[in-house]
């Protein structure tokens, strides 16, 4: 492990485990604290190795401020935790996703317009979370613009190679690639949240957003599949149905950024 | 969370016994001056050399939550966030007091019932 790495993966620890048992204000402060300590003994001239195994493992050190504190209130700690509440938030899109996916693959429906009602949900409620929250410079790029490259590339795929896929077994081939990609997408989100969202929360939020424009997309080609076989001409609908859940989403996040940047200033 | 394996007899010092001797260390050393968390954690590590860095950490958290201290940025080391001093607050002081008092009051008895001070 390099010298770097040892100070990050503890402060990444550190991050996510306060994150998950105290306020944002004390998680802050303990963050805070780690990180002041560990200037001062690399000034003292200690490796971060060195470091590290004297403050001992992130999960020990909140163990003990928790045995010292007590466990906190669970309702009162949802309340002032904008981590937690994002991750609720999170799931409650996700199995709402489900439900209306389900609902419209039953009834025939198009799935374009639920997934794009719920994604503007997700994001009103996610930037009244976040109002407060300050987030370090430069997190438009990296934040937005980074999704937005890859879901590109997952449309273009889907431009270039469903036309081609007409035969007797393209629908279970298309299926069964779209579930490989959702669990994949649904994977990335969970890392996704557990690595940034606990160190920057507007960067986690809008990496979250992405990801489910992406998550959304897939469903949309699930849920249409059956109208592409049914006519070829129907892939316009279906190409036209992901570009508007993708651009929804550039279109929200960039809005975002825009507030934030404005708020900041 | 501490272990919750019970253990039979006197332990070389009992973890509750523990926190108050630590505690009453913590509000003495900032008797004498204010101090920068992790020197205060560094001198009580030289006495118990025993304990984790984190378990003074949780104790010194305890006792600026109880109000027992006041905290103040102080010098800022290079691309790291402000130091954290800590003060003893008279909320502090009063609790010192009684603790040091409670605690010569046990030696008191200790040494009337036969244990004798040199071995306490």
């Amino acid at each position: 492990m390099s010298k770097q790495d040892a100070k990050e993966t503890f402060m990444e620890k550190l991050r996510l485990y306060t994150s998950l048992y105290f306020c944002d204000e004390e998680a802050a402060g303990i963050q805070n604290d780690y990180a002041s300590w560990f200037e001062a003994e690399a000034l003292a001239g200690k490796s971060n190795e060195e470091i590290c195994a004297g403050f001992g493992e992130p999960k020990r050190i909140v163990r003990n401020l928790l045995a010292e504190s007590g466990l906190p209130n669970g309702i009162s700690l949802f309340f002032r935790n904008t981590f937690l509440q994002i991750l609720f938030l999170t799931a409650v899109h996700f199995f709402a996703d489900l439900f209306f996916w389900h609902l419209c693959n039953k009834n025939g429906w198009n799935y374009a317009f639920f997934a794009t009602g719920a994604n503007f949900c997700y994001f009103g409620a996610g930037y009244l979370l976040l109002k407060g929250s300050r987030e370090p410079e430069r997190f438009f790029l990296s934040g937005h613009l980074l999704p937005a490259v890859f879901a590109l590339f997952l449309f273009l795929s889907e431009l270039l190679i469903l036309p081609k896929l007409a035969g007797p077994h393209a629908g279970p081939i298309c299926g069964l690639c779209a579930g490989a990609a959702i669990a994949a997408v649904f994977g990335a989100g969970l890392y996704g949240a557990a690595k940034v969202l606990p160190v920057h929360r507007q960067r986690g939020f809008l990496l979250l957003l992405h990801l489910f424009a992406i998550l959304n997309l897939l469903f949309f080609l699930c849920n249409q599949l059956h109208m592409l076989y049914a006519d070829p001409s129907e892939i316009s609908r279906l190409i036209w149905g992901s570009a508007g859940i993708y651009l929804e989403t550039i279109l929200l996040g960039a809005v975002f950024c825009l507030l934030k940047r404005n708020a900041k200033g | 969370m501490p272990s919750k394996k019970k253990r039979k007899g006197v332990t070389p010092m009992d973890a509750q016994l523990k926190r108050g001797v630590l505690s009453i260390c913590i509000l003495q050393l900032l008797k004498e001056k204010d101090r920068y968390g992790y020197d205060l954690i560094k001198i009580l590590q030289k006495f118990f050399p025993d304990t984790e860095e984190s378990t003074l950490y949780a104790i010194l958290r305890r006792l600026h939550k109880e109000g027992l201290t006041h905290l103040y940025a102080g010098g800022e080391i290079s691309h790291g966030p402000p130091r954290k001093y800590y003060r003893l607050s008279d909320q502090g002081e009063k609790a010192l007091q009684e603790a040091v008092s409670s605690w010569q009051k046990i030696e008191t008895i200790l040494r009337e019932i036969g244990i004798p001070p040199a071995s306490l």
